[in-house]
């Protein structure tokens, strides 16, 4: 399966549309969207792959393209949102796990973005790991088949990449 | 405390050891870090580093991507105080696009909406795709369309454009609040239809038609916005359309767009029938609030909505409960008074616009505007997937009661010339056999009819009248087998002539003829009988007579078998004589058309049909004791025939009345009235025009007894039903507002009385034209009730007016000139115009007496007037002499 380049930037609008339809929906309280974001923008994707009446394989391939759009998108609102603030980055080190704290998720998305270009560096697959769960909302499963790994790997693969993110993002990543 | 990259090799080390030691207790982790990594002391902290990582967690990773996407993507409306030349006056809101504002344009003072791309720079495609609805919207030019003012870039390159600013409500929620009714709101239905097919023919598929991109202005026009997401037809690009469905609210999203499947002109269609139903229905046909995209598709493609009619209540299931009251604020206030037939034809239009296989939609917005206007005006709907059943189903529910029999008829008419298209291209023989069981279909077809289809009002006909032109239409493509295509427009013409449509008839019957002229006499005459009956209908009777001669020789010459045609061609010979006046020789003619009947068909419709054009022709004759007796026999085989309900009988009663009333004998005829009143009200329903004919004809009959307060009842409620179900203009109007008019007249109402008399001068004017003598009719009798309240120079102009109208249309010498002269006399003597009045009396007297009885009432007040005349000018002589010659007719006739 090959996108063209003009699919593709429909692709990153399409996404950015699912994104302010997801973040709308989010801001309505309405609990039914609510529920899990992540599997909505899974539903979105599946709607979207619908359009290319792919097979399970190149569906899959599909998602990861889709998976990264997700991530542009986002991480070039977040810049542009950014652009005339500064990060505080006292705000970054938080444990607070309640998003709607006093966050500057802009800048945590920018600085997940450069620690996932220096995780991509000393392990690709990794970065594609969470790029597909987090910004793709791909099932475990669905991950160790694109990949042609085990689930066990993606699993510890995961764990690593989250916490040496953590530890990346805590520690200032962003090289600031 | 930035720590130098780590190379593949010392983050696999890092990491291995990093899931070692977050297999162990934590006491035990540091241990078991140290000892791994010996040999890499660099390394430790690394792990711990990860460890305590793991046991964080990452800021963004353990939330919901959606919860993320909302904090990112800025969702405030800008803080802007001017863009471009525009003076930002509010935001009016934010779309998947762009920010929405209303601005004003200063040097014009105009205000107008002004929509700028909101982040333009994170997709090309989404500029693009603003760009082309921009440019969409600059080739939309509609009265129903918001149009393009304006375009251009802010200074960051950012586009925006300018559009019509559309001061008004989403349409749904308008019709709510103005509480509109079905016919209301589907006539603003229509207009949005047009302003879709108008963007269709552009090539531009709208895509995402939903109430709150249509919106109603103060002056009640609806106005599409939004062509964010249309597709130009002639777009080649499959990626656009699919971004585009992405975008589709899914409420009014067609399942090929859920699907992803190609979408077109017919998406709109299904767009507009959702509409549509939530317009009748007071709710969307899916309920899809609080469920996920998916949830809502799948509803969506899986299940089918009830009917908007059982969605209103007005079907046989009751709307929920807890929706019943906020939907019936919603839906047509007049929701409940439409008829189960309307409310079916309705659910069609929806379920076809909505229908989820495209090939069985309505393939163009057009065709759902022709089933719109199908709708409104009272015709069969064209979306028919078993298009005969539906007429019969339609037909036998719509007509159950006046038309049935029409129904029936053109069911089986429909039928058949369709079985015909079909037939003549396997087997031309076979076609000719088909022709003769045609021709049985014609004759039950017609004897179908006899049930008063000519009454059952203007909107019905047209109904019919659709079908039979889809009639006609098969019958031109048979050209090739002339004995089928001449049977055909014989059939149809007959059927257009019952129903009044005298143009069509004609035209049709003339070819049937023109077609048969080649063939045989008996076919010939067929036709002959047909075109004849139908031009002594329209009046033409020497014509007509003509033909119907003819047809007889032909029947009689054909000889083979043509007994029953011969003794129909009689019957229409007979009217047609009757119709001249040549009652003697229409006597013989129906006498030996009733005597072949007799014989061979004795007890059938056509033998009934027979009697009563005898009767008639005795009636008119002033033979009304035979026309009785002929009646009573029609009546005998008409109940056979059709029971004691059918409107049959009413018309037989209402001959039988009639010759009483002709006899004066105003009580016999009134339980004949009664009788006729109960079977049509029990036929055709208490509110359906034959009815109302025969109640008026029933206050009439009481008027002549005198009894007004008896008679107003009855009047009064036929108005009421032919207000209701006739134009305004109707002559039928006229005779019950004259008879209601003379009540209020008698009861000293002279206002009402004048007022109605007035109504009745409009109508004749409209439905006669403003010089026929019917008008001066109206005009006289306004006249009398202003003369009668005390109105007396009114009156007189009036009068003079319809002297001068009847000299010019009767003639100097007329009755009706001479009567309007004496009226006009007693006015001016009323007057104390006795010079003048003397004049008009006396000339009204010399031409009264001339042309009627000298015991006439208008004779009589000549009289009585003139004699005051002359005693009031000392004329006692003349006025002596009057008074005898009144005394002597007195005498006379006491005598």
């Amino acid at each position: 399966m090959s996108i063209a380049r003009s699919e593709l930037d429909h692709l990153f609008s399409a996404t950015y549309e699912e994104l302010r339809r997801l973040a709308a929906a989010v801001g309505r309280d309405d609990p039914g969207a609510t529920l899990n974001p992540t599997a909505l923008v899974n539903e979105a994707y599946a709607r979207l792959a619908k359009a290319h009446d792919f097979d399970v394989e190149s569906r899959l391939h599909f998602k990861r393209i889709a998976a990264r759009a997700m991530r542009q998108v986002l991480v070039e609102a977040a810049r542009r949102r950014g652009a005339h603030k500064r990060v505080d980055r006292s705000l970054l080190v938080t444990l607070d796990d309640r998003v709607g704290s006093a966050r500057d998720v802009p800048a945590e998305v920018l600085a997940l973005d450069e620690a996932l270009h220096d995780l991509h560096e000393m392990e690709p697959r990794q970065a594609l790991v969470v790029e597909l769960r987090f910004f793709g909302g791909l099932e475990l499963t669905e991950v160790a088949e694109l990949l042609e790994v085990s689930p066990a790997t993606v699993s510890r693969d995961w764990r690593a990449a989250r916490a040496w993110l953590a530890s990346e993002i805590r520690d200032g990543g962003t090289g600031s | 405390m930035n720590a130098p990259r780590l190379t593949r090799e010392e983050w696999g080390r890092v990491q291995e050891v990093f899931h070692g030691a977050a297999e162990l207790e934590s006491e035990r982790r540091e241990a078991f870090v140290r000892e791994a990594l010996a040999d890499r002391p660099d390394l430790v902290d690394r792990v711990f580093d990860l460890l305590r990582g793991d046991a964080v967690g990452a800021p963004l990773l353990d939330h919901d991507l959606g919860d993320v996407a909302r904090r990112v993507l800025d969702d405030t409306l800008p803080d802007v105080e001017r863009l471009g030349r525009y003076r930002v006056v509010r935001p009016l809101g934010r779309g998947g696009m762009g920010v929405v504002y209303l601005v004003e344009r200063e040097d014009l003072g105009r205000r107008d909406a002004l929509k700028v791309l909101r982040d333009a720079a994170i997709s090309p495609a989404r500029r693009a795709r603003f760009l082309r609805e921009q440019r969409t919207l600059a080739g939309l030019i509609h009265p129903g369309i918001a149009q393009l003012h304006d375009a251009d870039l802010l200074p960051d390159g950012t586009p925006y454009f300018v559009m019509e600013f559309v001061d008004g409500e989403p349409i749904v929620a308008h019709c709510g609040r103005r509480a509109l009714g079905v016919r209301d709101r589907l006539a603003l239905f229509r207009d949005v239809c047009v302003a879709v097919g108008f963007a269709h023919g552009r090539a531009v598929i709208h895509r995402d038609l939903k109430p709150s991109n249509i919106l109603v202005t103060g002056d009640g026009a609806p106005k599409l916005l939004d062509f964010g997401i249309s597709k130009d037809l002639d777009e080649t690009d499959d990626a656009a359309t699919r971004t585009g469905m992405r975008m589709m609210t899914p409420a009014y999203a067609a399942p090929e767009q859920l699907l992803g499947e190609p979408v077109g002109v017919f998406t709109d269609v299904y767009a507009l029938g959702v509409l549509l139903y939530e317009l009748l229905a007071g709710r969307p046909p899916f309920e899809l609030a609080g469920l996920t995209p998916s949830q809502a598709e799948r509803v969506v493609l899986d299940t089918v909505p009830p009917p908007p009619s059982r969605s209103t209540g007005s079907g046989e299931t009751p709307v929920a409960p807890r929706l019943a009251g906020e939907q019936a604020e919603r839906r047509p206030a007049d929701a409940d008074r439409l008829s189960r037939a309307e409310w079916e034809d309705l659910d069609v239009l929806c379920a076809t616009a909505m229908h989820r296989d495209v090939g069985r939609r309505y393939g163009s917005v057009e065709a759902l505007i022709r089933d719109v206007d199908h709708f409104l005006r009272r015709e069969p709907l064209e979306a028919r997937p078993d298009s005969t059943a539906y007429r019969l189903a339609r037909f036998s529910q719509r007509h159950a009661r006046a038309l049935s029999a029409t129904a029936v008829a053109l069911v089986i008419l429909t039928g058949t010339s369709l079985y015909y298209s079909v037939r003549l291209v396997e087997a031309r023989d076979r076609a000719l056999v088909e022709a003769e069981r045609t021709r049985r279909i014609q004759a039950f077809t017609e004897n179908l009819f006899q049930g008063g289809d000519d009454v059952a009002g203007p909107a019905d006909t047209l109904r019919v009248t659709t079908l039979l032109e889809r009639g006609v239409s098969e019958a031109r493509l048979l050209s090739d087998d002339p004995v089928t295509q001449s049977q055909m427009y014989l059939t149809l013409g007959t059927m257009f002539g019952r129903l009044g449509r005298f143009d069509r008839a004609d035209s049709l019957l003339r070819a049937a003829h023109a077609i048969r002229s080649g063939l045989d006499a008996g076919d010939v005459a067929e036709t002959g009988v047909a075109l004849g009956g139908l031009l002594v209908e329209q009046g033409a009777y020497a014509e007509g007579e003509a033909e119907l001669r003819e047809a007889v020789e032909g029947f009689r010459a054909s000889g083979r078998g043509a007994e029953m045609s011969g003794a129909l061609a009689e019957t229409a010979l007979g009217r047609a004589l009757e119709g001249q006046g040549s009652y003697d020789e229409a006597i013989g003619v129906l006498r030996q058309a009733i005597g072949t009947l007799q014989r061979i068909a004795p007890g059938s419709p056509e033998h009934s049909a027979s009697l009563a054009a005898l009767s008639t022709t005795y009636f008119y004759a002033g033979r009304l004791d035979e026309a009785d007796s002929l009646t009573r026999a029609a009546l005998e085989i008409d109940r056979r025939l059709h029971g004691d309900g059918h409107p049959t009988i009413a018309d037989g009663l209402i001959n039988l009345a009639a010759a009483e009333v002709q006899r004066g004998r105003y009580v016999e005829a009134e339980p004949y009235f009664r009788d006729a009143v109960g079977i049509f009200e029990g036929y055709h329903g208490p509110d359906h025009p034959e009815t109302a004919s025969a109640l008026r004809m029933l206050g009439n009959d009481l008027i002549f007894q005198d009894r007004l307060a008896d008679a107003e009842p009855l009047l009064e409620r036929a108005l009421a039903i032919q207000e209701r179900a006739l134009s305004p203009e109707h002559p039928r109007l006229a005779n019950t507002l004259s008879d209601l008019a003379y009540v209020r007249l008698q009861a000293g109402e002279y206002d009402e009385a004048v007022g109605l008399y007035r109504r009745i001068v409009g109508i004749y004017e409209t439905s006669n034209g403003p010089d026929h003598y019917f008008v001066a009719i109206g005009l006289s009798n306004l006249a009398n009730a202003l003369s009668e309240g005390g109105r007396l120079e009114a009156a007189q102009a009036i009068f003079e007016d319809v002297v001068r109208r009847f000299t010019a249309t009767r003639g100097a010498d007329h009755l009706d000139t001479g009567v309007a002269r004496i009226k006009l006399g007693r006015v001016l003597l009323r007057q104390d115009r006795h010079t003048d009045a003397e004049a008009h009396l006396r000339a009204g007297y010399d031409i009264v007496s001339a042309v009627a009885a000298p015991t006439v009432s208008w004779l009589r007040a000549a009289r009585s007037d003139l004699a005051d005349v002359y005693d009031a000018t000392g004329r006692p002589d003349l006025a002596e002499r009057y008074r005898m010659e009144q005394a002597e007719i007195d005498r006379i006739g006491a005598g």
